[in-house]
């Protein structure tokens, strides 16, 4: 009976050693947290983005205000606004898959095993346990399978996220250059135009009440122009979220190589920190 | 510089030219801020366009990472849902256990209605 007892015992030990000991470093309630912060960003970044399209809409507006024969549909500039957006899909789906992975909101309850319990006692193959002994059975038997499964997800998430962050690193580095040089050379466009619709009709205003209307007319312009600062100036804040992200995944790429335990939520309380205020200042520069 | 940038600093720079010739209510200059209108019309279109497609192939030349990305993504997706799955068996098997139980208990105690629930209940875990 007692060599019974210790061989449990034994057993135990060595299965919560075995659980507790492998890829430890991946912090499953971390990760999912980052994946739902990237995850509420995407229309943030879509604003941006489809901006792309819509700046070249209004920029040919102001074209034909200033010219009627003027013409574009903007399909090109749609096909690339669509482009740049399922790129930054492809961004935010791989970190929700992630967070999918650390285990997201499921909750398995517990597996049904305290009514298994509460059967084996009235079957008399084991003693009846009283409610305090049967949660804590319960609890003890659902924390032991919680942590295998833990573990096979940890370990998926350690083989993903090392092998993708090179590529990661590398798509993003490009949507940064999209929305630092391409989105600028729109915004420019749409500027121009501004200025190709206003200036002339100002510079043409003659002394007396036309020159006092080309004050209200230069008002507009400059609130016009106040628009297109104000969707430049959120350039900055999608940089620096991708720039987030991109770093976040590096550090958690190399904390797994290196096996440094505990460091992922340190690593990712940092980064929810900084993340927030860009995104709500992307949101705010399009809503 | 690239070309729709090179395009939007030519069509910037004729911006003044133009305003001088509207400030000009003589017809040769009205005429001239026309034709100025359209050309930096012109130098816009093909400034977007040519941007549109500068996008199009820096997407392009970063087809590699979209594609590893979006594979290891199904990749990630896979995997939860066969842990999400497997989360669900032992669920079942502990389910089944149980019925199986209720059932051995029911049928020592000759209680035929318990009996038959428990029954039920393990067809029901076993998916029959």
């Amino acid at each position: 009976m007692r060599f019974g007892r210790l061989c449990v015992s034994l057993f135990v030990l060595v299965a919560v050693a075995l659980l507790t000991g492998c890829r430890q470093n991946v912090d499953l309630e971390a990760l999912a947290a980052l994946s739902k912060s990237v995850g509420d960003s995407q229309a943030a970044f879509a604003s941006l983005s489809e901006d792309f399209h819509q700046s070249c809409v209004r920029t040919v507006g102001w074209q034909r205000a200033a010219d009627p024969n003027t013409f574009s549909d903007c399909a090109e500039e749609a096909r690339a606004a669509r482009q740049w957006t399922s790129a930054d899909s492809v961004v935010t789906a791989y970190i929700a898959s992630l967070g999918a992975l650390a285990g997201g909101a499921s909750d398995p309850g517990d597996y049904g095993i305290s009514d298994f319990f509460q059967t084996l006692g009235n079957a008399g193959v084991t003693k009846t346990f009283k409610a305090d002994q049967l949660k804590a059975a319960t609890g003890f038997t659902k924390s032991l399978i919680d942590n295998f499964f833990k573990v096979k997800r940890r370990e998926e998430l350690a083989t993903v996220i090392p092998a993708v962050d090179a590529s990661l690193n590398g798509l993003i580095a490009t949507l940064k250059e999209v929305a630092r040089t391409n989105y600028v050379n729109q915004l420019t466009s749409e500027r121009t135009a501004v200025k190709l619709f206003f200036e002339p009709n100002i510079a043409r205003a003659k002394p007396g009440l036309e020159t006092l209307y080309a004050f209200t007319f230069r008002e507009t312009e400059r609130e016009e122009q106040a628009k297109i600062d104000d969707k430049q100036a959120a350039i900055a804040n999608y940089i620096a979220a991708l720039d987030q992200i991109s770093a976040t995944h590096h550090k958690i790429a190399e904390a797994i190589k290196n096996n440094r335990t505990a460091d992922v939520a340190g690593i990712i309380r940092g980064y929810a920190a900084e993340y927030g205020p860009d995104i709500r200042a992307l949101q705010k520069a399009f809503k | 510089m690239n070309l729709a940038r090179a395009l939007n600093a030519i069509a910037g720079n004729l911006i003044p030219l133009l305003n001088s010739a509207s400030a000009d209510p003589s017809p040769e200059s009205q005429a001239n801020a026309a034709s100025l209108t359209r050309v930096i019309n012109a130098l816009l279109t093909d400034a977007m366009q040519a941007n549109a497609l500068d996008v199009e192939q820096k997407l392009a030349a970063a087809a590699d990472a979209l594609q590893r990305l979006t594979a290891f993504t199904t990749q990630a997706d896979a995997a939860s849902q066969r842990l999400a799955k497997q989360q669900s068996n032992v669920t079942r098997f502990v389910s089944l256990a149980t019925n199986v139980g209720k059932l051995i208990v029911a049928a020592a105690s000759g209680n035929v209605v318990a009996a038959g629930t428990a029954i039920g209940s393990a067809c029901g875990d076993l998916g029959i």
